[in-house]
């Protein structure tokens, strides 16, 4: 079997793909397949919370998608640098499927240090139970993919793991 | 959904069910004390409706991340059973051992992120991580270790992919299940730490007569495979649920609430073991002695020494599976399915009790009914059942205190719909 490449870096989708909306940030990990490097891990998080930790403490710089309420139109996304942003995570939230921000969190405690994570977020529109995006976010699922695809390719082309400039919105 | 703030639209919460209690006092008694359920999976079986009965694994892991397994392999029973399909002791062995890795997963997760800051008394598991370092990282050794074990057999820490009725896609390879079981039996050690440590916590004295329901066998301690045991019934077979789990609406909850025998019962690892714990391998019969449960508990608060319990049992019985698997031979069953019209039941016991699923399918396949009892709500009327005789309780003490003692009992159950942080509306007069 041939050996895996080394993980430089990780895309990690999370959210409910039955609840619509919610499940924007795997509907954009799933379109990325294809379109990275094989030194990029594509992860299906579904809803998985605090179970995903592990993902946060080895090392490996991270983008995570996600859908939040942002009050913004719907389908607008923003992209968030954990480092400089995780004074801003809310409270804890639901108490089995920890929150991103309390995942995060607990990770920095472990690790001494913020993980390196870039956090894009997607405004949803569309929350009721069903698998098909509502048609705004679907759109801008489409340029948020592009701009991860994008940033990814800056990183390595850079040789760095960070880019020097990013795209902030569509 | 995260949880997230950016400078003009303040904070907001994840949207994954939120569970709430209501108590109102006056004079020093419960006028009313009800556990909201705003929400419930649910809606999720008119999905199913339509789709292929091939598909209803895959969309049904998605109910829940943390219960993706149980939800799965609940979903193949009841599809195997409808399409008449037997599958082979081998798949019935890893379907087994993924089951494990998702029951240490989640116990764990519950256990250290949830149960112990409860017992010593601080708000969450991230000042635990400063204060009782060793501890935590104790835990993320055992979810770490749970979760390769789910991705070795699943494919995935979390919504399995390589299960499919009638058996696997892929399984592990020799060597990779030899692997595996070296690190479980280091991971030995990691369980009895757990013991000692919930069996040094202080857990609140409380006790309610109440029925247990749980899965049981002759054979085994039953999570995978048996009958609907009660503790005040006989056993009846899996496709008599509708009889066990007689739900009814209720009005304060968009979740159904369920009963048998009484007027509430307990699933979940308390009721696993009061009703299985004599079939339990020797290392966790003496993990719930030193917890003492070993001859069963009416103490809720107890369910967190169960799952302590089971942690210490999942991790020897996977040891065992895997030696048997290993000893057996692993074979690259190509699994085949006929698609034909039936009615297929599933139950299996998820770490917060036992899971029914239910379909029916025509000849091409295509679901024409569904139904789905999850195991927190068939919990809900049992706590609150438990609520109303613990908080008279605890009544003397200031509100922000009844408040910390009444979510610490809902959490005990390990609901999934719980919310640590705005659980409890509390109205005094």
């Amino acid at each position: 079997m041939e050996a895996k490449a080394p993980v430089r870096l990780r895309v990690v989708g999370v959210g409910n793909v039955l609840r619509k909306d919610e499940g924007a940030g795997v509907r954009a990990v799933r379109m990325l397949e294809g379109r990275v490097p094989a030194c990029v891990e594509l992860v299906d998080g579904g809803t998985a919370g605090g179970a995903l930790l592990d993902l946060f403490t080895d090392g490996v710089p991270s983008i995570v998608i996600d859908a939040a309420l942002l009050g913004l139109a719907p389908g607008s996304w923003r992209r968030i640098e954990w480092r400089s942003r995780r004074g801003d995570a809310g409270a804890f939230g639901s108490a089995h499927e920890e929150t991103m921000a309390t995942t995060l969190s607990l990770a920095e405690q472990l690790t001494g240090a913020p993980p390196d994570v870039t956090i894009y977020v997607i405004e949803p529109k569309d929350l009721r139970w069903g698998t098909d995006l509502s048609w705004e976010v679907a759109r801008g699922v489409e340029g948020l993919t592009q701009a991860v695809a994008d940033e990814v390719g800056f990183r390595f082309a850079q040789g760095s793991s960070r880019p020097a400039t990013h795209r902030r919105e569509e | 959904m995260s949880t997230f703030a950016l400078p003009d639209t303040g904070y907001i919460t994840r949207v994954e069910g939120h569970g709430r209690v209501r108590l109102s006092v006056a004079d020093g008694k419960i006028e009313e004390l009800f556990l909201e359920i705003p929400e419930s999976p649910r809606f999720f079986e008119a999905m199913l409706i339509g789709r292929s009965i091939y598909d209803a694994r895959e969309i049904t892991s998605r109910i829940c991340g943390i219960c993706s397994v149980g939800h799965t392999l609940c979903s193949l029973q009841a599809t195997e059973m409808a399409l008449g399909v037997n599958v082979s002791r081998q798949t019935l062995k890893l379907r087994k051992l993924l089951l494990h890795g998702e029951t240490l997963q989640s116990h764990v997760l519950h256990l250290y992120f949830l149960a112990a800051p409860d017992f010593l008394g601080v708000g969450s598991v991230i000042p635990l991580a400063a204060t009782h370092r060793p501890v935590v990282e104790r835990a993320l050794r055992m979810k770490k270790l749970a979760n390769d074990l789910c991705d070795l057999v699943g494919g995935r820490a979390v919504h399995p992919i390589t299960c499919v009725p009638g058996g696997f896609t892929r399984i592990p390879k020799r060597d990779e299940l030899t692997a595996m079981r070296d690190r479980l039996a280091a991971a030995i050690d990691n369980a009895k730490a757990t013991v000692e440590l919930f069996a040094a916590l202080p857990i609140p004295s409380f006790e309610r007569d109440t029925e247990y329901v749980a899965l049981v066998s002759p054979d085994e301690y039953a999570f995978y495979e048996g009958e609907i045991g009660s503790s005040d019934d006989a056993p009846v077979p899996k496709w008599r649920y509708r009889g066990v789990a007689n739900e009814k609406v209720v009005a304060h909850s968009t979740a159904k609430h369920a009963r048998n025998k009484r007027g509430s019962y307990m699933v979940g690892a308390l009721a696993r073991w009061n009703l299985n714990g004599k079939l339990a391998t020797p290392f966790a019969r003496g993990a719930a002695r030193a917890l003492g449960i070993e001859d069963g508990s009416r103490n809720p608060f107890a369910i967190s020494l169960a799952q302590a319990v089971e942690c210490a049992l999942v991790v020897e019985d996977a040891i065992r599976l895997i030696d048997e698997l290993t000893a057996d031979g692993l074979v690259d069953e190509k699994p085949r399915v006929m698609l034909r019209a039936g009615t297929g039941v599933g139950a299996v016991e998820v770490p917060r009790g036992v899971l029914f699923h239910e379909y029916t399918c025509d000849a091409a396949g295509a679901i024409t009914s569904a139904n789905c009892v999850i195991p927190t709500n068939q919990n809900l009327a049992n706590v609150e059942a438990d609520l109303r005789e613990y908080a008279p309780t605890v009544l003397d003490r200031p509100p922000d205190q009844v408040k910390a003692a009444l979510e610490v009992l809902v959490r005990a159950y390990d609901p999934c719909i719980s919310c640590s942080t705005h659980l409890l509306d509390l109205r005094r007069r």
